[in-house]
């Protein structure tokens, strides 16, 4: 998996790849990274983002509630549609933003 | 024909476990959106297994068995670890706002969400998780 953070007005995450029980150990110190800083807009563009198990919804959740903790904002964008069926069934979708 | 993955009982090991799903799901034509979530069930089984199974314990065996014929996949998960029947533990509530979900339970609730069926049995010392999903 590739992950790669842009900084500036809005804080873009792209993940390449799977986020799978191994792969989230990376992910999970970039969030620590991001929610560390000056950060009011967070957003996760999923368009090459092809497979998320419950390792990678915990980090979603994490993301969530740091970014509300901070009254900043998170959303998700270009997301492919298993990842909106697996956001559906876990009921993530009642309160994560996502874009089409 | 029966295919057959023995892993360790170490996370690294996943890498093995998607590998043999990889090669099996391919030769079997399974499509990429059933490949997936038959990827999400095992991992989240098998990582529960490899976490839990075998509480300060390494070297230990985990063994796989996939088959697939007559339009059903099978797939079954066993262990020689502490007895644990993951479907007995709590579902979680999908409709808790963010605050008050609770970080674990999901992973177990995925595979009942996405497989068509799931048994826990206890035989011989052994946890033996079978998990079928119909393929139409």
């Amino acid at each position: 998996m590739k992950i790669t953070v842009k900084n500036g007005n809005e804080t873009i995450i792209n993940l390449s790849g799977q986020l799978d029980t191994l792969t989230s150990a990376d992910f999970e110190k970039e969030i620590t990274k991001i929610l560390a800083e000056d950060v009011h807009t967070v957003v996760l563009d999923g368009t090459e983002l092809t497979y998320i198990s419950s390792a990678g919804l915990r980090l979603l959740l994490t993301l969530q509630k740091g970014m509300k903790a901070k009254n900043g904002t998170f959303r998700l964008r270009n997301l492919q549609q298993d990842i909106i069926d697996i956001l559906n069934i876990t009921g993530f979708s009642s309160f994560l933003t996502i874009e089409s | 024909m029966i295919n057959t993955l023995h892993i360790k009982n170490e996370l690294e090991q996943l890498t093995r476990l998607y590998e043999f799903l990889d090669l099996h799901t391919s030769a079997y034509g399974l499509e990429e959106q059933l490949t997936m979530q038959i990827k999400l069930a095992l991992e989240e089984v098998v990582t529960n297994v490899i976490l839990y199974a075998y509480p300060n314990k390494k070297d230990q065996d985990i063994r796989i068995d996939m088959n697939y014929g007559n339009k059903q996949l099978a797939i079954v998960i066993t262990d020689k670890g502490t007895p644990f029947n993951p479907l007995e533990m709590k579902e979680p509530d999908i409709t808790l706002p963010p605050e008050e979900r609770p970080i674990g339970g999901l992973g177990i609730y995925l595979v009942k969400q996405l497989m068509t069926e799931v048994t826990y049995s206890r035989s011989s010392g052994k946890n033996i998780l079978t998990m079928t999903k119909d393929i139409h």
